[in-house]
């Protein structure tokens, strides 16, 4: 049997993924922070994969040791969701620090997009509006249920969407209509994106933002075409990385 | 290290140590002549991207849409702790333009203004013109005129410096020189003393010239490289730069004067407008610098390009599109990356040079 | 105190911009060519050959002030252009790739000109529209300078003219004749010198005009310079201005303070701060946008090194020193109590330097200034609250309160 481990330290979580065989064992999700280092350490303990292969991928890939090797989490994004979504023309990713677009041939990385350093458009941009709005990312979909209207939010700029927010609330916008408005402008940053390649269909989309029901729909209306949505978004890019690392062991 | 790894890596320090001579003539733009302020007596540089970390002097005065490059530069010129004698600016994009006003009060200025339309209607009577204005206001500024005789001493070593490192690039090209050195050499070029300089340069470089082989041979574009650190970020991520197209390298080393000419101010501000090669702040015919570039690319047989630009560098900017299309169109994927505030690749930076690359792989 | 019931005039300006365009379009039919013109293009000389200018600085902001911005950037961003370009740029680049505009259709070009007298982003953008529409690039470059322009700045700018002079002729199937030129020449003196008097109305107190109202006014001294109709518009305007000074028409109604400011207006927020002005009691009497049209100074008896000169000179192609001195000169002409800087992200040759502006005018002139941070076009990069934030306290400072 052979075994692989894919790790994906990323800046707000590490992901750990174990393949059997080509197949996928175990996933674990950790908190980077504070100690980016540790969490890679216990994920790869806790998803069993001692003494397996490692790969690593993400923002601290070059953290940790031993590993068979790193890749760019664009490449492993890829192979991933060819694994789950076998067939999948464009991957759209967001990610805690950054989103992107992948044009996939076969697996394989065809043009990729990212955005630029400006928050807007990842997950640090919902991370904040969270805490002005109160409202924990968790709850986002049940509040957002309650007062479907959103309304239109112009700034995209963290700093400016801010006192943005905090205007429309203090005259008494509904909570609900501003996320619907968060959500719509973060779609729209991340469709320009997608833009950037071309999306070709199928389209799937990923990250741990995309757990968020809401989210899901407020992109694939901004994109005007559906999404699909694998069952574990947040662990695709570990994934691949697993793929990637046994593919090379067996080389 | 050597002298020009030093040097390069540290260009405060050697900019420093060129103070203790005498007062520096700071250069902002290739397109300022260094050996005209040679023949002033200054101790003349062209200023390279420092680490600009924290430039709380300039943060005063700009905004957040400055090039790093811009606001590096007026951080050191505004630094009290070197002798700055002059500031010399060359006409050029917004940022370069903008400098000009901010620095005036506190610093003595001399500003060139060469032609934008390198190729139009008198555009080499406007630089010669404009040359003896610029020589005017400094020899104004410093109470006395260039020295003639250094100035023709000077404009030799000169040539001498850039043709040094054109040559260094064409060894990369050739694999005989690892771009590290490469850009070393250029960075180097920037702030030592011609003399000094072509005396290192004259040595065997260091080390061995590790081969491309194996790796993505990569066209790296932009303005200013904002360090060696950024050259090696990009070949740790599996690329081997063999061609360069970037102010820094090979089109700020591109000038040349005519020997032969019979005034040798005539002939340093043709140098300027048809004896070198232009990035995109000038305006040139056609497509003509696009078309060039996929030439060489295609001739070095580079499988891929960098993009290395500052953000809010507008010339770079405008032309990235095109640019990026013209390489996909040769099959020749390009990443873009924007430096802000930093002299070396963020992770994320990193991840997309690295993703290029085994894209290809 | 009189009332302040709208000015007149303005209701003919939708119907004389109106008429432009649909002149344009016909002009366009009958086989005459258009030429995309840059605000600071020495468009005289395309008039004196026939040629129909057109102003994609000016579309760009009519498409921002119609809300149609937004979809349009994003076209340019979606192409790769940066984020970090003037919106202006990409809102043009939007249109002319997509078709949308809210003028019924795009004007498309048979040339382009361009003058980098008011920034570096123009070089650019005309030559991406000059590629897209495979059209010829003229182009007026004018040596920058923080001191006044020199000789050889005027005899290069005028080689540049004659040269253009001669392309566009030829394009339109003409030949150039200088004598052409003058009553042009002269009309647009005629215009400049009407709209500054125009301007000038805003030095009563209480002023009967505001920059939100010149803003809007400017249109035709930048789009028909030249232009018999321009010129009527803006006697008109003047007659009706110098009658409601007379009779002491205010059109910020308790009029408690006065400001200057400086730079492009925001357009995404225009209504909103017009009326966040207004509230406070603050008149916003002079600007140095609509200002620098009227610096153009033009010499009807030798014309082309006339328009060197004056396309040299404009106030944007001079730096720093020259913006604090037009500048400390309206807060003194028009005893304004403060300033207002806009630093605008998408003009870097505008803004660039705003800094040590504030410094040195608050030094000079002993009022008090502030900067807010926005964009001239792109909504996305504008927040109304956060400029309220900077204004309110500012407005304190200068004795209006909201
Ligand atoms: S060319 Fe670009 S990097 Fe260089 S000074 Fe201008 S804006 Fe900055
Ligand atoms: S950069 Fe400024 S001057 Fe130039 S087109 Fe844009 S707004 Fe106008």
């Amino acid at each position: 049997m052979s075994r692989a481990v894919g790790l994906d330290i990323g800046s707000s979580a590490t992901k750990a993924v174990l393949v059997e065989d080509g197949r996928p064992v175990r996933a674990v999700v950790l908190a980077s922070m504070p100690d980016m280092h540790d969490a890679a350490v216990r994920a790869v303990a806790e998803v069993g994969g001692d003494g397996a292969p490692v790969l690593t991928t993400g923002y601290g890939r070059l953290l940790y040791e031993p590993r068979c090797g790193d890749v760019s989490e664009i490449t492993a994004l890829a192979a991933g969701i060819e694994a789950v979504l076998p067939g999948t023309a464009t991957v759209i990713d967001i990610g805690g620090q950054d989103s992107k677009a992948v044009r996939v041939r076969a697996g394989r990385v065809a043009d990729f997009a990212m955005n630029d350093r400006c928050a807007a458009g990842t997950g640090r941009f919902l991370e904040a509006m969270s805490r002005v709005l109160n409202v924990p990312l968790p709850e986002f979909d049940s509040v957002l249920a309650s007062s479907p209207a959103a309304v239109p939010l112009s700034s995209t700029c963290t700093v400016f969407a801010e006192t943005e927010v905090v205007g429309l609330l203090s005259r008494k916008t509904p909570v609900g209509s501003v996320l619907a408005g968060l959500f719509a402008s973060v779609a729209g940053r991340v469709a320009g994106l997608a833009r950037q390649v071309g999306p070709a269909a199928p389209i799937a989309a990923t990250g741990g933002t995309m757990r968020c029901r809401s989210m899901v729909a407020a992109l694939s209306a901004a994109l005007g075409a559906p999404l699909v949505v694998p069952p574990d978004p947040q662990v695709v890019t570990a994934l691949g990385a697993a793929i990637l690392c046994e593919r090379r062991s067996r080389a | 290290m050597d002298s020009l790894a030093i040097a390069a890596r540290d260009p405060v320090a050697a900019l420093a140590e060129r103070g203790r001579r005498g007062p520096l003539g700071i250069a902002f733009s290739s397109s300022v002549p260094l050996e005209v302020l040679d023949a002033f007596g200054l101790e003349a540089a062209w200023l390279p991207v420092l680490p600009a970390d924290s430039t709380p002097r300039a943060d005063g005065l700009m905004q957040s849409f400055t090039c790093t490059y811009t606001r590096a530069a007026a951080d050191f010129a505004l630094a009290a702790s070197l002798p700055v004698g002059l500031v010399a600016h060359a006409s050029g994009c917004d940022a370069q333009t903008a400098l000009q006003g901010i620095l005036l009060g506190s610093l003595p200025m001399a500003s060139l203004k060469l032609p934008i339309a390198v190729a139009g209607p008198s555009a080499t009577r406007q630089a010669r013109g404009a040359l003896r204005e610029m020589i005017a206001a400094a020899a104004a500024l410093l109470g006395r005129d260039p020295d003639t005789a250094v100035l023709s001493e000077a404009c030799a070593l000169r040539g001498k410096v850039r043709a040094r490192v054109t040559e260094a690039f064409g060894e990369v090209a050739a694999g005989r020189m690892p771009a590290v050195r490469a850009y070393e050499t250029a960075l180097a070029a920037q702030v030592l003393a011609p003399a000094a300089f072509l005396d290192a340069a004259a040595a065997p470089a260091p080390g061995p010239a590790t081969s491309p082989e194996g790796r993505v041979r990569v066209l790296l574009s932009g303005a200013h490289v904002p360090s060696v650190r950024a050259i090696e970020g990009i070949e740790s991520a599996g690329a081997a730069v063999v061609l360069d197209d970037t102010e820094t390298g090979t089109r700020g080393a591109s000038r040349r004067v005519r020997a032969d000419a019979p005034d040798i101010l005539d002939a340093i501000a043709d140098s300027l407008v048809d004896g070198m090669v232009h990035g995109p702040v000038r305006v040139l015919p056609g497509r003509g610098r696009i078309d060039r570039l996929i030439e060489n690319a295609s001739d070095a047989g580079v499988g891929a390009a960098v993009l290395l630009h500052h953000r809010c560098c507008d010339p770079h900017a405008f032309e990235a599109p095109a640019l990026t299309d013209a390489l996909r169109e040769a099959e020749i994927p390009s990443v873009l990356i924007e430096i802000d505030r930093d002299s070396s690749l963020s992770a994320r930076d990193l991840a997309r040079v690295q993703a290029l690359v085994e894209s290809i792989a | 105190m009189g009332s302040s019931r709208p000015i007149e005039t303005t209701k003919r300006l939708p119907r004389l911009i109106r008429n432009q365009v649909i002149w344009s379009r016909i002009a366009k039919r009958i086989g005459r060519p258009v030429a995309w013109c840059t605000s600071g293009g020495p468009v005289e000389l395309l008039l004196a050959s026939g040629i129909v200018p057109f102003y994609p600085e000016n579309h760009a902001a009519i498409c921002s002030a119609r809300g149609i911005a937004q979809g349009l950037a994003e076209k340019a961003e979606e192409d790769r252009f940066s984020h970090d370009l003037c919106s202006y740029f990409r809102i043009d680049y939007g249109s002319f790739t997509t078709g949308r505009t809210p003028l019924g259709g795009v004007l498309a070009p048979d040339l382009v000109l361009v003058s980098n007298n008011i920034c570096g982003t123009v070089q650019n953008w005309f030559r991406v529209a000059a590629d897209h529409f495979d059209v010829p690039f003229l182009f007026l470059d004018t040596p920058f300078s923080e001191e006044p322009c020199t000789e050889n700045d005027v005899a290069y700018a005028r080689d540049q003219l004659v040269h253009i002079a001669r392309e566009s002729a030829r394009i339109a199937g003409r030949t150039f004749d200088e004598k052409r030129l003058v009553p042009w020449v002269e009309r647009a003196r005629d215009t400049v010198e009407t709209w500054k008097e125009v301007m000038k109305t805003a030095s009563a107190k209480p002023a009967p005009f505001t920059s939100f109202d010149a803003f809007v006014h400017m249109a035709p001294i930048v789009s028909m310079r030249g232009t018999r109709r321009a010129l009527a518009y803006y006697r008109r305007l003047l007659a009706e201005l110098r009658g409601r000074a007379k009779a002491g028409i205010a059109a910020v109604p308790n009029e408690r303070a006065r400001a200057v400011w400086d730079n492009i207006a925001i357009w995404p927020a225009h209504r909103e701060l017009k009326k966040t002005f207004r509230d406070a009691g603050v008149a916003l009497v002079a600007d140095t946008y609509t200002g620098a049209w009227g610096g153009v100074r033009l010499d009807p008896t030798d014309p082309l090194t006339g328009l060197a000169r004056a396309y040299c000179d404009v106030l944007l192609n001079h730096g720093v020193k020259r913006r604090t001195q037009e500048l400390t000169g309206l807060v003194r002409e028009y005893s304004a109590d403060g300033f207002i800087l806009h630093s605008n992200r998408s003009c870097k040759r505008y803004s660039l330097g705003q800094y040590a502006v504030r410094n040195t005018l608050s030094e000079a002139t002993g009022v008090p200034g502030v900067i807010v941070e926005a964009d001239m076009a792109d909504p996305r990069s504008v927040s109304i609250d956060s400029i309220r934030q900077r204004l309110t306290p500012f407005f304190e400072m200068i004795g209006a309160h909201s």
